[in-house]
């Protein structure tokens, strides 16, 4: 059952990764984007991740999609000019994928199976331990980090006093 | 959690909080002000940074002391990255006061934004935990992407702005693909645990790409080739002053995470990483070196240099011995201090030459001893001319590849040298020969000649006795090797 579930999650990303990147409408590859990480957050849960997959549909698939679409209707979606194949990113795209496929399958048998996060990780309970436990100070660097982002758009979204 | 070890950074937090709330509440108070008090807060914070060495002393040579759980040590390689940061970020904030001008919305929020890039390199000199390391990481990063784009009406720098942040998100992308595939292996983010696992005879695979796919993110900030790409046009459409900063503080930054993740969680898969690293030193040098050539202008041209600083730096990374890594500590040194002087005099010109062209810096000689003069000693030093710091620091490198066998990087290396050196002549040569464009006097105020001066009075001292310095970092490195 749950070898078919990652099976099915993992064709469906897959097939709509290929899709947001040919679709020449950018709407459709946005609406693509949507549903690969739906798909995403089904992996998630197959892994016990519940939160995690709560938290991808919820931000990902949901608020930032949104942004990415409005943007998209903002300007005007323009049926796409057709892309030419760079080969040279073709070529890179392989290897990268072949040198990747290459680690994962001399790994595959001769190491343990990759290790999951401690106890039960999917719970929002366990995640919380951690926050404020162990990765308290990376945490509270993050919260520094928001700040600064927010400082920042502001600088470069605020109208001048004097230009206006 | 250990709190007390990491009073500095709160230090630098609480200004941060300090700054945002009195410009909002006492919007009467001019930000020039703020900014200057700004200033000297960090000076006295800086002052206690070096004077008791954040409050631990000499500590940290008897045992590592290690806090947040774990995640976070404080130890010479960490006090000297900090040290790093707070000069760094007093000279770009005085440079960004002296560019800004008198009306000058945002100053108040350039100066934050300083001080978060300074948080970040502190925190990121003390990390030993690759969550730590990416949350610092970007803090700094994502510094530059506001402060490369906050000429909003220059084309050139909203630009620069969009590219850095396209390359930068992706390099950050890619850097944290590597993390995860280091934790898939290791089932752990730390350094301690990750060295342990890297220390087995045949380390596996996946850790070996993650450690590849971290070395493309961080050849980014290091503006490494080949990753080199954005350097020469974001150096040149980036505010004077960013310019500066991101010359700084990126590259300390990143040498100092390099130095620290290599030695103490790769530590032990040297033959894999020192082909990579060789090969990014050999390209850099090459890349900085020969691109240099042609530049019309002199931030494009300080990019390529940066670039082929790298290249010099990465060499003494390459040569894996203490020597070559004391090196990189020493050369970073005499590269702020040379950085802040040419930096610093751009700053002072930008108002009448705002793309920096190298031909109208003709005649500067005359108009201004005392620039042209903090120009000629910055450039000296950055070719590598004997008495100053960069000819030192090039030497230490030059040996330290000796040591480690590596003859094709030095020949590269050498010629690199030679090719550079013909491109900072040249600026001087139009400085001092060149057909002036310009004749009217520079007025420099004297609290700019009090800085350059104690800056050329650096590069001279670090250069002539050299012995302190590199002691100092000699000891630094061995103390990380030791453990």
């Amino acid at each position: 059952m749950t070898a078919a579930l990652f099976y099915i999650m993992g064709l469906a990303m897959l097939g709509f990764g290929v899709a947001v990147i040919t679709s020449r409408n950018p709407v459709n590859s946005a609406m693509s984007l949507v549903l690969l990480l739906a798909a995403m957050s089904g992996l998630f849960v197959l892994l016990g991740a519940f939160f995690l997959a709560a938290v991808q549909v919820l931000v990902y698939a949901g608020a930032i999609m949104v942004v990415f679409l409005f943007v998209i209707m903002f300007l005007g979606p323009d049926e796409g000019v057709r892309r030419r194949l760079h080969w040279f990113g073709a070529i890179n795209g392989l290897l990268v994928v072949v040198a990747l496929l290459y680690a994962f399958f001399t790994l595959a048998g001769k190491q343990p199976p990759m290790i999951g996060a401690e106890g039960r990780a999917g719970t929002v309970e366990s995640l919380g331990r951690l926050l404020f436990s162990k990765y308290l100070l990376p945490f509270e660097v993050a919260s520094v980090l928001l700040l600064v982002a927010i400082v920042g758009a502001v600088v470069l979204a605020r109208k001048d006093a004097r230009s206006s | 959690m250990e709190i007390h070890l990491l009073k500095s950074e709160m230090a630098v937090a609480l200004l941060m909080g300090w700054l945002l709330l009195v410009d909002l509440f006492m919007p009467r108070i001019p930000k020039r002000y703020l900014a200057r008090t700004a200033v000297v807060f960090l000076l006295g914070i800086t002052g206690w940074l070096v004077w008791t060495g954040a409050g631990v002393g000499e500590r940290w040579m008897e045992g590592v002391l290690v806090g947040g759980g774990g995640m976070f040590v404080l130890d010479g390689l960490a006090l000297w990255g900090k040290e790093f940061a707070f000069w760094a970020a007093l000279f770009a904030m005085v440079a960004g006061m002296r560019f800004a001008g008198k009306d000058d919305d945002h100053l108040v929020e350039r100066v934050f934004l300083q001080l978060a890039a300074c948080l970040g390199m502190m925190l990121l000199a003390s990390a030993s935990h690759f969550a730590l390391v990416f949350v610092a990481l970007e803090l700094v990063t994502v510094v530059f992407y506001v402060l490369v784009a906050s000429r909003r009406h220059d084309g050139l720098s909203v630009e620069a702005g969009v590219k850095y942040l396209i390359y930068g998100a992706m390099s950050s992308g890619v850097m944290l693909y590597g993390m995860a595939l280091v934790y898939g292996a290791t089932g752990s983010l730390g350094f301690a645990e990750t060295a342990r696992v890297a220390a087995q005879p045949t380390p596996p695979m996946l850790l070996k790409m993650g450690l590849l796919l971290m070395l493309a993110g961080l050849g980014f900030k290091l503006a490494a080739a080949p990753f080199h790409w954005w350097a020469p046009d974001v150096y040149e459409g980036a505010p004077t002053p960013v310019t500066a900063f991101l010359a700084t503080l990126s590259k300390g930054a990143g040498f100092v995470l390099l130095v620290r993740m290599l030695t103490v969680a790769f530590g032990g898969m040297k033959e894999f990483w020192l082909p990579v690293i060789g090969v990014m030193a050999g390209l850099s040098l090459l890349f900085g070196s020969l691109g240099g050539i042609s530049q019309t202008s002199l931030k494009r041209l300080m990019g390529y240099s940066s670039v082929a600083h790298t290249g010099f730096m990465l060499l003494g990374v390459a040569a894996v011995s203490c020597a070559g890594l004391g090196g990189v500590l020493y050369y970073l040194t005499g590269y702020l201090l040379a950085n802040a002087l040419v930096f610093g005099v751009m700053c002072e010109t930008s108002g009448e030459n705002p793309y920096q062209e190298i031909r109208e810096y003709a005649g500067l000689g005359a108009r201004s001893r005392w620039l042209a003069g903090a120009l000629l000693i910055g450039l000296l030093s950055l070719s590598g001319i004997p008495p100053l710091a960069g000819f030192v620091a090039k030497l230490l490198m030059f040996k330290a590849a000796w040591q480690g066998g590596m003859t094709v990087l030095l020949g590269i290396a050498l010629l690199a040298a030679v090719v550079s050196l013909y491109y900072y002549l040249n600026v001087i040569r139009h400085m001092y020969a060149g057909e002036p464009v310009l004749t009217d006097g520079l007025r420099v105020p004297y609290g700019v000649k009090l800085l350059q001066g104690a800056l050329a009075a650096g590069v001279v001292a670090v250069g002539f006795f050299p012995g302190p310095w590199w002691d100092g970092s000699l000891m630094i490195v061995r103390a990380l090797a030791g453990r």
